[in-house]
């Protein structure tokens, strides 16, 4: 299964906009001259460039927990949950990352988390012991690199999808 | 008598005549006598009062002088006791009593007092000398006797023995002045207490202390470091995702198209003309032509928007650690400094918190004053009270969140930095705390930060004051700092 697969919603979660400005570049990017090869194909002869198999997603974005909280509970209400959300930890001065999770996992425990994070004032000992879900949730750090990035989107958005198609399949 | 015949009748009758008299005054003698015994009688009853009456007073008195007698006697005991017990008191009191005069001599120190300053218990106390100053330092106790003569009553007076081995003790006198007269010098009596062992704690305290404000100093540039990794992660992850996009731009750019057209051209050179008004290809290449520069366009936008995207981020980057080099440069050393831009500095320092929480700023510099202070510690204190005035005025949750620097113009030698805002406001109990090391009204404060800028702010001769017209209307921290001559 691909992760193109299925639309998936994702929710990004930092204190910092250009952050989110960021997650955009790398998960949803501005693609330019597709329509252009299709000439050069038809016209010279030239080989159509592999198309990579591109990341289906919504993306939406939360400046603090608390506005993420809302969001999340609104879209599981709705009944367009989100798959993904990346959380950064240090978010003042509203609920710091670990204290988000939390409380979204209340609201919707199928979520799937990214941790993403350049410093945290709590230890990673604490978050394993808070965070018990361990399934659902992998860790980034900043300075990150779009490779990490993309791929984990991919990863997770696809799994997402997965326990939800087996989940329906058991309930059915 | 009577039945005695006598010779005659004249004796007889003699005889009977001085019987009668004799019994006549016998009669008379009776009654005289029965008189006088009657009279006896009732002296000798009122005697007997008297007596009766002497010895219940002789009893009375006795029993009174008896209680006076064990009165007094109690008494005497009970003083007895009582001079027992002051006796004890004073010599075993935990504390030094002495009796002394204006000119060093010692005229009583309880054995405790001895004791106290390594002196055997049977030394004469009057041949003790303070006037030469071994023990007490003459100006000590100049100052003492100064103050005890203008005070009648001295209490607490702090000062350090030197004892004759060399070993040197604090004590705390406490004493009243005992006038004298024209024969009598007046007396110093007092009590005096070892508080080596308080002192030395308090020492230590003030040790701990000191390293406590070391170790909020230290917090507080780890609090510095810590918002500055923050930062320059935030602005490398944005870099690093540019960096890929720009190359991910350039590796796709259809500028291959374009060269690929170039060829086709070259190659139908020969018909060229034939080629782009018969050929179904050749035909659509005008537009196609045109196409490709639109395109081409567009790439260039982009990637000159993510290159000036680069510059900006990296001029963030540089902005972060040219502050950052410029707070640690000069590490406590007072040199010359403009207000202005110590103040510039702090707010850049600042700025990530600030722009991000919609505070609005106001500038008020007046004036250009230079101060001497330490760089790093007034960076310290601006950036701690910026960061109190931010944390203020989101607490107070107000429609409009400012914070106002100002620049105050240098009187009598002081100029004033100010961080004024318009959030919670310090109630009038809380002002006169909130210097106090630990004193904190914030959930998860520590109550290190403003005592170690009051002390910063000391150790460069300044002062930090604070001012507030109570709970929700706002606080002004005063920065005073030595303006250069």
């Amino acid at each position: 299964m691909s992760a193109s697969a299925y639309r998936s919603r994702v929710l990004i979660i930092d204190d910092n906009p250009s952050i989110h400005e960021d997650f955009r570049r790398i998960l949803a990017p501005t693609v330019t001259g597709t329509d252009l090869d299709a000439d050069a194909a038809a016209l010279l002869g030239m080989d159509t460039a592999p198309v990579a198999d591109r990341l289906n997603v919504d993306l939406d974005c939360a400046l603090q927990g608390q506005e993420a909280l809302t969001k999340v509970t609104a879209a599981r209400a709705s009944g367009q949950p989100f798959a993904l959300a990346f959380v950064d930890m240090r978010m003042p001065p509203g609920w710091d990352g670990l204290t988000t999770i939390t409380k979204l996992w209340e609201v919707d425990p199928e979520l799937h988390v990214i941790i993403c994070t350049a410093h945290t004032d709590r230890t990673w000992e604490e978050i394993e012991a808070a965070l018990t879900a361990r399934d659902r949730w992998a860790v980034v750090k900043k300075p990150f690199d779009k490779i990490e990035v993309l791929q984990l989107a991919h990863v997770m958005t696809a799994k997402w999808n997965l326990a939800r198609l087996v989940n329906a399949a058991n309930a059915a | 008598v009577y039945g005695v015949p006598y010779a005659t009748v004249w004796r007889t009758f003699e005889h009977a005549l001085w019987v009668v008299f004799e019994d006549a005054v016998l009669v008379w003698a009776c009654f005289v006598s029965r008189r006088e015994m009657l009279e006896i009688c009732r002296r000798q009853d009122q005697n007997q009062q008297l007596l009766d009456e002497l010895e219940q007073r002789v009893h009375d008195r006795t029993a009174a002088l008896e209680n006076e007698m064990s009165a007094r006697e109690r008494t005497a005991i009970a003083l007895g006791r009582s001079e027992e017990r002051y006796r004890a008191l004073v010599a075993n009191a935990p504390i030094g009593i002495f009796t002394s005069t204006r000119s060093g001599e010692v005229k009583f120190a309880n054995p405790y007092l001895l004791k106290l300053l390594g002196l055997p218990l049977d030394t004469d106390v009057t041949q003790l000398d303070m006037s030469d100053g071994r023990m007490f330092p003459i100006a000590e106790r100049q100052r003492f006797w100064t103050r005890l003569e203008t005070e009648q009553e001295v209490r607490g007076f702090e000062t350090t023995y030197t004892l004759h081995d060399g070993r040197k003790i604090d004590v705390v006198i406490n004493a009243r002045l005992k006038s004298g007269s024209r024969d009598t010098p007046a007396l110093c009596e007092g009590t005096l207490e070892d508080v080596t062992a308080q002192k030395d704690a308090k020492r230590d305290l003030e040790a701990v202390n000191q390293q406590l404000v070391v170790a909020s100093r230290q917090a507080g540039m780890a609090d510095v470091a810590t918002g500055v990794l923050h930062n320059v992660g935030n602005v490398l992850t944005s870099v690093n995702i540019t960096i890929s996009e720009l190359l991910d731009r350039l590796k796709k750019s259809r500028l291959t198209i374009l060269q690929k057209l170039v060829e086709t051209l070259q190659r139908e050179r020969p018909r060229l003309a034939t080629f782009l008004t018969e050929d179904a290809a050749g035909r659509q290449l005008p537009d196609f032509l045109g196409k490709i520069n639109t395109h081409l366009a567009e790439e260039n936008k982009l990637l000159r928007a993510d290159a000036e995207s680069l510059v900006r981020h990296f001029s963030h980057i540089r902005e972060i650690i040219v502050t950052q080099q410029n707070a640690a440069k000069l590490f406590g050393v007072a040199e010359n400094l403009s207000a202005i831009q110590l103040v510039e500095d702090a707010l850049k320092l600042s700025a990530d918190a600030l722009g991000r929480h919609g505070i609005a700023l106001q500038r008020e510099f007046t004036d250009k004053a230079q101060v001497k202070a330490d760089r790093h510690k007034v960076l310290q204190i601006l950036v701690n009270l910026i960061k109190n005035s931010k944390d203020s005025v989101l607490a107070a949750n107000i429609a409009d969140p400012t914070i106002t620097v100002r620049i105050l113009p240098p009187e009598r030698g002081f100029a004033g930095l100010v961080v004024h805002d318009n959030g919670l406001g310090i109630s009038q109990e809380n002002l006169a705390r909130i210097f106090q090391h630990g004193f904190t009204t914030k959930k998860d404060g520590h109550g290190f930060g403003l005592h170690s800028c009051v002390l910063a702010a000391r150790e460069m001769h300044g002062d930090l004051a604070v001012g507030s017209e109570g709970p929700g209307r706002g606080a002004t921290f005063t920065l005073l700092l030595p303006t250069t001559p």
